[in-house]
């Protein structure tokens, strides 16, 4: 046998036992697990759930987090979700309309508080007043992804900022990278969630919106028609409106919805 | 060190890049043969088609493919409507997409080989009585394979960088379709810089890899 032939064979082999051992590792995720889409600001307390759920019950739950419009508008494509929780009641309403939602599982999960956060300490934003100095540059949510853009639009237009803030409005693509834009100085403050405002340790609130000024912040949640967890889903939902887990939702500054 | 899930996310990449350049691998041979040596009509054609998702936004290419498997595309109505599966956002549409993209430098660099393989060798071999089929396997495909396996090595190294398609079809949920560089691109879209800079290391070994074998290879084929 020539010698490029043989190096030839040895290839093939090579390459067919590297198919051999990857492809095992790429069936179809088992049943047990539970996939989770949710809105960015959840974050930190979906993870310390999902873990908590993990423990309890022994089911593994992978969150998929970012803009609630966004993840609306992968699940209407195919997007392989679960269950949906969305930083608003349109996102999941959205869905429902489109029938891809099981019916009657619609829950409200959570309220939250809209606040303005700037860099601890000195700076140029110390007030909402502030916000109408001329070299300031502000942060919110797109209001076309997140509903916190739509929260931060609505707050800023009652109180009367819009006008002088929107030439100099840097959009996130959700609220946590929003967040991010002050934290490493691109903007001088942000709107953001009360409970986004907490895990940064390098922010602080410098005001929060009245209450009546944006659309009450409430959390929907819902378990997807096409879901092949059914169950799966159903019990996750179930259990964050359980003792355990509005005891870390409360902890990390969320304020569970009451149950119906 | 890399944490449990960031781990995952190197492991999925490898799966995904490798089941991308295998799919893809195939459809080069077969351009790659068309173009080198085949006198079919419409030549210039396939020959655009092949360069398409090089010079295409990786964007425009994923969302090709999102239309294509969605469950309202030809393909994805169909799999769904008959099979009820989903192919969108799962690490099959990532492995698909990143096939796709790299499809273009698998293809040249099969065609180039295979160009610079003597027809007299492939018109020995036909006149001995091979047919086309065994030709093509026993003679034109060992005689380029240095080329076969830079092109496969080359759209492997691309693979496992690519971003734009995989976002748009596979999306970027981690564990399941998240790779390196959506991982990287979520760490510094929520400002965790630590981590995007343990998974860029990561990106920045594999590619070294890659390239240094694609390079020997190389090498070793201009030699007589």
């Amino acid at each position: 046998m020539r010698p490029s032939a043989r190096a030839f064979r040895l290839w093939c082999t090579g390459i067919l036992a590297a198919a051999l051992v990857l492809l095992p590792s790429c069936e179809a995720a088992p049943q047990e697990k539970v996939l989770v889409f949710a809105a960015a600001s959840l974050t930190d307390v979906l993870q310390a759930q999902a873990e908590l759920f993990d423990k309890e019950r022994g089911v593994r739950v992978d969150i998929n987090f970012g803009a609630s419009n966004s993840l609306a508008q992968q699940i209407a494509r195919g997007a392989p979700a679960d269950v949906f929780i969305a930083a608003g009641a349109q996102p999941v309403a959205d869905l429902e309309r489109m029938g891809l939602t099981a019916r009657g599982s619609t829950r409200e999960l959570l309220t939250n508080d809209l606040v303005l956060v700037a860099p601890a300490g000195a700076g140029l934003v110390r007030s909402l007043d502030d916000l109408r100095k001329p070299n300031m540059r502000l942060a919110i949510a797109d209001p076309e992804l997140a509903p916190a853009g739509l929260y931060a639009r609505q707050a800023l237009v009652s109180l009367g900022l819009w006008p002088a803030v929107q030439p100099r409005l840097v959009l996130g693509r959700d609220v946590r990278t929003t967040l991010a834009y002050v934290e490493s100085g691109s903007a001088d403050a942000a709107v953001v969630y009360r409970t986004d405002a907490q895990i940064s340790r390098d922010l602080e609130v410098v005001a929060t919106f009245p209450r009546d000024s944006h659309d009450p912040i409430a959390y929907s949640a819902v378990v997807l028609r096409a879901s092949s967890n059914g169950a799966g889903a159903a019990a996750f939902l179930d259990f964050l409106q359980g003792p355990s887990a509005r005891e870390v939702f409360q902890k990390y500054g969320f304020t569970p919805a009451a149950r119906k | 060190m890399l944490s449990f899930a960031e781990f995952q996310v190197v492991l999925l990449s490898l799966q995904v890049a490798f089941v991308g350049t295998l799919v893809a691998l195939p459809v080069g041979l077969a351009a790659g043969w068309l173009l080198a040596k085949s006198s079919m009509p419409g030549k210039p054609v396939l020959d655009t088609l092949v360069s398409f998702p090089l010079v295409l936004p990786p964007v425009v290419t994923g969302y090709a493919l999102l239309l294509l498997l969605g469950r309202r595309g030809p393909v994805g109505g169909f799999l769904y409507g008959v099979l009820g599966i989903d192919v969108v956002f799962t690490w099959v549409a990532a492995a698909l997409a990143v096939g796709l993209v790299s499809l273009p430098l698998i293809a040249r660099a099969i065609e180039v080989s295979m160009a610079s393989v003597d027809p007299r060798l492939e018109g020995a071999a036909r006149s001995l009585g091979s047919g086309p089929w065994r030709t093509f396997v026993t003679v034109t495909v060992p005689l380029s394979y240095r080329g076969i396996l830079g092109g496969a090595l080359l759209g492997f190294a691309r693979a496992l960088g690519e971003f734009g398609a995989t976002i748009v079809v596979a999306g970027n949920i981690p564990g399941r379709t998240q790779t390196l560089p959506t991982a990287i691109f979520s760490r510094l879209e929520t400002g965790d810089d630590t981590a995007a800079l343990r998974l860029i290391a990561v990106s920045l070994a594999l590619a070294l890899v890659s390239l240094v074998v694609h390079q020997r290879l190389a090498r070793r084929a201009i030699r007589p």
